[in-house]
Order: C-alpha cells, then sequence, then structure tokens
C-alpha cells in the first residue's frame, strides 16, 4: 500500500532533493532514507534516476573527490525544474481532494 | 578500490543483479551495474572502516537483487516503446508487404510466401518498437487478404457475371493493399518513436 503511494510521486521528492543544488547518488539516497515512509531499499531507485536522466529531467556529471573515487552528481535540468514547479502547484489541490473523501462527514 | 570488487559479498551481489537483469535491454542493465558499483564504491569509501560488517550494510541498505532488477522492469516498462534501427524495421516491413505476393511465384512462392510471412510476424512481435494494439491491427491487416480475397471474388462472381481477368486483378490488388496499409502504418508509428527519443534525448 505505501509502496504504492510511494511510486507516483517519489520522483517529485527526489527532484525536490535536487531543487537547491546537485547531489550525488550515495547523498541523495541517505536524505530520502532520513523520511521513513520515504525510506525503500535504495538500489531500486537506481533505476529511476536512470530515467530522469534518460528523460531529461536530470542531468549527471562527475566530480573528484578527496575522498575515495569521483562522485556522479544529478542535477536538475531546466525541464525537470518546470516538472517540479508543476507537480508542486498541483500537490496541495489533489491532497485536499484526497482529505476530503478520507475525513468523516467530508462527503455528502 | 580493486579490493573493493575483490570483496566475495560485492561480487557475489554484483553477478546476482547481473544475472537476474538479463531480461532487462542490454544498455539498461550495463547502467544499473555501473550505478550499483559505483554506489557501492563511494558508499564504502565515506565508511569509517571497511570490514566485512560494513560491507554487509551497504549491500543490505541497497537491497536485494530481486527488488533491484524487479523495480528496473518497472520502470522499464512504463518508459514506452524503444525504438529499434531503421534497417529492422525496413526489412520487417519489406517482408510484410512481400509475402502476399510472393504466393504467386511459381514453385518457390508456395514455400516462400509463408516463411516471409512467419518471419514478418516474428519481427513484429519481437520488436519494441510498437504497441500492442498496433502489433494486433497490422496482424489482422496481414490475415485480411484469407477472407476478403473469396469474398471480393464472391461478390464480382455474383455482381458482375463470372470471374473476369478484370475482377480477378482487381481483388488482387485490393488483397495486397491490406498488407501495404499495415506497413505504412507501422512506419509512422515507428517514426513517431524516433522521432520523439530524438528530442528527449
Amino acid at each position: 500500500m505505501a509502496s504504492q503511494l510511494r511510486k507516483g510521486v517519489l520522483e517529485y521528492c527526489v527532484l525536490a532533493l535536487l531543487r537547491d543544488g546537485p547531489r550525488y547518488g550515495v547523498e541523495l539516497l541517505a536524505e530520502l532514507a532520513r523520511v521513513d515512509v520515504m525510506a525503500t531499499s535504495q538500489g531500486t531507485i537506481y533505476p529511476l534516476l536512470s530515467r530522469l536522466r534518460r528523460t531529461g529531467l536530470a542531468d549527471t556529471h562527475l566530480r573528484e573527490s578527496e575522498n575515495g573515487p569521483p562522485r556522479r552528481y544529478y542535477t536538475l535540468t531546466d525541464a525537470g525544474r518546470s516538472a517540479l514547479e508543476e507537480f508542486t502547484a498541483n500537490w496541495p489541490s489533489f491532497r485536499t481532494a484526497v482529505d476530503h473523501f478520507l475525513t468523516p462527514g467530508e462527503t455528502t | 578500490m580493486n579490493d573493493t570488487f575483490a570483496h566475495p559479498l560485492v561480487h557475489s551481489y554484483l553477478s546476482s543483479v547481473g544475472d537476474r537483469a538479463a531480461v532487462l535491454p542490454d544498455v539498461r542493465r550495463q547502467e544499473l551495474l555501473a550505478d550499483l558499483r559505483e554506489h557501492i564504491e563511494v558508499a564504502l569509501a565515506e565508511s569509517d572502516t571497511v570490514d566485512e560488517g560494513d560491507v554487509r550494510r551497504v549491500l543490505d541498505q541497497l537491497g536485494t537483487p530481486g527488488e533491484i532488477v524487479a523495480a528496473a522492469l518497472a520502470e522499464e516498462a512504463n518508459s514506452g516503446p524503444v525504438p529499434e534501427s531503421g534497417r529492422r524495421t525496413a526489412i520487417t516491413l519489406c517482408l510484410i508487404v512481400v509475402a502476399l505476393p510472393a504466393a504467386l511465384i511459381p514453385v518457390i512462392g508456395s514455400f516462400f510466401a509463408p516463411a516471409a510471412m512467419i518471419a514478418a510476424l516474428v519481427r513484429l512481435w519481437r520488436s519494441r518498437q510498437w504497441a500492442r494494439r498496433e502489433k494486433w491491427q497490422a496482424t489482422l491487416l496481414m490475415f485480411s487478404p484469407v477472407i476478403v480475397v473469396p469474398g471480393l471474388a464472391a461478390v464480382f462472381s455474383v455482381a458482375g457475371g463470372g470471374l473476369t481477368a478484370v475482377a480477378v486483378m482487381a481483388t488482387l490488388v485490393v488483397a495486397a493493399s491490406l498488407p501495404v496499409t499495415a506497413a505504412v502504418r507501422l512506419h509512422r508509428s515507428a517514426a513517431r518513436v524516433r522521432q520523439r527519443i530524438r528530442r528527449t534525448a
């Protein structure tokens, strides 16, 4: 159940995590895992990241690190930013609509 | 860093993912393995110690190979048609068009026509560039001469006073145009897929 719900919104949570700047994979997944409801087996996010890259919502580049191998950073593209903005604009009314049906006495 | 992949746990984890991911297109499989390899390498580089416990923790957090490949498959199923090379498509479409007229070639026609038909169907249904609905439409159009030819022949016989040479010709032209229609529709849809992929690439 929770995983069905997560599936639809996960990619926007990922895009939102990239809003303020690039993050590399391990960092991004650790950030997602901090929120219980979004926590999932980290490896399952890579196919999603691959699609974001393929459909042009995110871009990647390698950056050297002082500690170990270079990190692959994910950045938001313009298309990714506008997809995120669209979702952000639609989400409140979606949330309100679901609440409307779920709250006892709200439906007529 | 070579130590990381020499670790037996990492090695068996990645080869398990690799085996299960054989159902994915090769590019996706390679990409998934590269992403996981990088993840393990970075996660272990950031770990204070690298002992067996750390390796286990990193792999546990990644999830089971089954879960990961299932996620990759689900992602693949959502991603719509996957274009194939223009050459591959051209051969499939040629086979669809020539299968029926090939039956008219003396002697070899009776072998060649069914062979072309089967090859065309196999290539059509194995391709990931067309939707299921498009494949069904094309298949029906390819087989429709089986109904259309006797049907038209009957109509001409009743209405036109017998099967004249003109009636036979007209029947064959109509029948041959049905698979051609199928090929044209498939061609247009394949061109759309290619164009869309180019735009998003």
